[in-house]
């Protein structure tokens, strides 16, 4: 009883709040940065996947990795939280399916996750990104330290009394 | 012829010779009553009557006491003649004349002029002496009304008693008397009527001139009521202090008939004067401390050195207050008045047209015309001190409803700031709850953000991507369908090429097909296709997935190197199901 409370209360901590969000937003940053660097490729990995029709590939290839450094750089800030590892958290389970699908469907791909040399994707790749999408469901659930909403909040407050 | 004396004749003689006697008798009697008549109506005097009568009386009978009582029935008074009896015998008479009157006269209605004669022996009251003893015959007459005659006679000096004719003949005498008494008595009521009437005419005279003086001093008040009422009427609308003096100056002139005067007026409590003239300019340009000064020097001259308020007062030397050189007319009278203790006003008249000095009704007149302009001027004042309480009262009240005004400005402003700070509270909690919760318009921000920075960047790029597929532009190249496709690979008139990447081709791909992946057909081409390709050959290619067009670019590249280039109908999926050979 006494450890499931200590684990509550270790799994819904602020700090171990502020750890995954800095963790995951520096995740998604990394992971975007190739991308930007490098859309025919990214392009490519995309229509690997073969899930999103052709005339779309380039559009999600251009905006996708965007998508993720502003996403993870508002993560790690802690500004709209909650919406941003909502967004985080559907692109994981977005990419988690298409991990699941093309494995099923057994197209022989990387996963183009950081780069498009990636190592072939797996039941890794999958467990991986899980973990993610859980950490990133902590966040969305439990309040975190050094959010800088927090910070405005605040100052609001004083002001408003 | 003779005849013998007999004693009948003798008889007859004698009788003869006493009726001759008697009638001697009676014509001596006559004649001394028409003597004494004729002397009597000679007389108007009472008291001469009575001696005349009483003389007459007294001789005719030959007595020697007699006594004439003329006497006023009502007041008991009389007026008492007498002749032989004595002092004291007379004189209690006078003592007793009213108990003589009641006693013998008679009761009130009897008959005037009815002469009653009595014997005082038989009249005389028991045991009272009324009259004197020696009195024998009493005889009373009314004369009028009111008076009456009493003769009361003493002893016939014969001795003898009188004989009826001859009580007769005094009743005769006594009715001369009374007669005459009567006559002379109307006479005087006549002339006494006669003076009363001259006297009252004298006193109605009187009375006129003393009504007609009283109706001059009524006429004159009354012009001077009518004066104070007129002045009270033209000075009742006016409220200005100046319009009164102004007012004032000009009754004052047209009443006294002057042309000429001049009134100031100092109020010491505000240090200002002012001066209203007539007839000359003076005082126009008089300060305050000029005017102080006159005031001061006409109460050294004032009749009556007191500042009691609403008080009047003449000044005995006007000129000296007043100097000619000053005025510019002779001052003949001046007055000082004092509304109250701190306003002070002086007057200066010129001379009357008419005569040298003022009346002294004209002085009452003054002094109640000053009166009523006193009154005035402090009501006059009493309206100044209200209208600038009134000024104020108003501008205190605009101030206030400034004030007001400014109040309920700030009010106004401060449940605005209040509102909007009750709105910035709401929208603040409203801000944190947004921000604590998912919301739709994040996700859509981010994703706009996204766009917004992604777009410029890869315009920017030197790894620039195409928004669209290359394909998409382009027209479709020529196909060819899978059994036409067949026979010429069978021939060796054309080559298939897969052009999907090499994890795709090794998973499955037609038998005899050569993997070109578009990404690395600058490499590959050459390496497996370039030398062993003969101009005539037809090139092939197959392979697109659902995201990409792989048989497309490829075969745009090589349509740059070669001209029998088309794209297998269907793909793979057409080739397998025809059930030509694949590889695995």
């Amino acid at each position: 009883m006494k450890f499931l409370e200590w684990l509550k209360n270790g799994l819904t901590h602020p700090v171990l709040g502020l750890f995954l969000r800095v963790y995951v937003g520096g995740v998604f940053i990394y992971a975007s940065m190739y991308k930007i660097n490098y859309p025919t490729e990214f392009a490519e990995t995309i229509a690997a996947y073969q899930l999103i029709p052709y005339w779309a590939i380039n559009l999600t290839a251009l905006i996708l990795p965007w998508i993720e450094l502003v996403a993870g750089v508002l993560l790690i800030l802690g500004i709209r939280t909650k919406s941003t590892a909502a967004v985080i958290g559907f692109l994981l389970l977005v990419f988690s399916l298409a991990i699941l699908v093309t494995m099923v469907r057994g197209i022989p791909i990387g996963c183009g996750c950081f780069t498009s040399v990636d190592e072939p994707m797996g039941w890794r790749t999958l467990v991986r990104d899980l973990m993610w999408l859980a950490m990133t469901l902590q966040v969305y659930l439990f309040p975190s330290a050094l959010r800088a909403e927090n910070r405005l909040f605040k100052s609001l407050r004083e002001a408003e009394a | 012829m003779a005849s013998p004396p007999d004693s009948s004749f003798q008889d007859a003689i004698a009788a003869v010779t006493r009726t001759q006697q008697e009638l001697d008798k009676r014509i001596f009697h006559l004649n001394t009553l028409y003597e004494t008549a004729h002397e009597l109506s000679g007389l108007n005097q009472p008291r001469k009557m009575m001696e005349t009568f009483l003389l007459s009386a007294m001789g005719i009978f030959g007595i020697t006491e007699g006594l004439v009582i003329l006497i006023n029935t009502r007041t008991y008074q009389g007026h008492l003649f007498h002749r032989g009896f004595s002092k004291e015998e007379v004189a209690a008479c006078e003592r007793n004349l009213t108990r003589i009157a009641r006693h013998y006269l008679p009761p009130e209605g009897s008959p005037i002029g009815a002469s009653v004669a009595q014997l005082v022996a038989e009249g005389q009251p028991n045991g009272s002496e009324l009259l004197p003893a020696s009195a024998e015959l009493l005889i009373k007459r009314m004369v009028d009304e009111t008076f009456a005659v009493i003769v009361v006679l003493g002893k016939i000096i014969t001795g003898s008693q009188p004989a009826d004719a001859d009580v007769e003949t005094l009743l005769s005498l006594t009715g001369t008397l009374t007669n005459a008494l009567a006559q002379t008595l109307s006479q005087r009521q006549i002339q006494n009527l006669n003076t009363d009437l001259i006297r009252q005419s004298t006193a109605l005279e009187d009375a006129r001139h003393q009504a007609s003086l009283a109706r001059e001093n009524l006429d004159r008040q009354i012009f001077h009521l009518h004066t104070l009422y007129e002045f009270t009427a033209e000075l009742s609308p006016i409220v200005s202090t100046e319009s009164l003096m102004e007012t004032f100056l000009l009754m004052v002139i047209g009443t006294l008939g002057l042309s000429q005067g001049v009134v100031l007026l100092c109020d010491r409590e505000n240090r200002k004067c002012r001066c209203v003239s007539r007839g000359s300019d003076f005082g126009a340009e008089s300060s305050y401390e000029e005017t102080e000064k006159r005031f001061y020097q006409a109460f050294q001259c004032a009749e009556d050195r007191r500042l009691d308020p609403m008080s009047f007062t003449f000044v005995s030397e006007p000129e000296r207050v007043f100097p000619q050189a000053e005025t510019g007319f002779p001052v003949n009278t001046a007055f000082l008045f004092t509304v109250h203790s701190t306003l002070l006003g002086l007057a200066g008249l010129g001379v009357p047209l008419s005569k040298t000095r003022i009346s002294d009704d004209e002085k009452t007149l003054l002094r109640g015309l000053t009166a009523n302009f006193m009154v005035f001027i402090k009501n006059a004042r009493a309206f100044e001190t209200i209208q600038a309480l009134n000024v104020d009262l108003h501008n205190t009240n605009e101030d206030l409803r400034r004030t007001i005004t400014d109040l309920t400005d700030a009010r106004n402003q401060i449940r605005l700031l209040e509102l909007a700070r009750s709105r910035l509270k709401q929208m603040v909690q409203r801000e944190i709850e947004r921000v604590s919760r998912f919301r739709v318009t994040d996700v859509l921000l981010i994703i706009f953000i996204a766009t917004l920075l992604s777009l410029p960047f890869n315009y920017a790029s030197p790894n620039k991507l195409k928004m669209l597929p290359e394909s998409f532009f382009v027209d479709a190249p020529a196909s060819i369908d899978v059994n036409t496709a067949r026979q010429l690979a069978a021939k060796g008139e054309a080559v298939v090429v897969d052009a999907r990447p090499a994890e795709l081709f090794t998973q499955k791909h037609i038998a005899e097909a050569i993997n070109i992946p578009a990404s690395l057909f600058e490499i590959i081409f050459p390496m497996k296709l370039g030398r062993m390709l003969n101009p005539e050959q037809e090139i092939i290619v197959y392979g697109r997935t659902v995201s990409k067009h792989y048989d497309e670019d490829v075969v745009h590249r090589l349509l740059q190197r070669h001209d029998k280039v088309k794209i297998l109908e269907g793909g793979l999926q057409a080739w397998e199901r025809k059930g030509y050979p694949v590889t695995p």
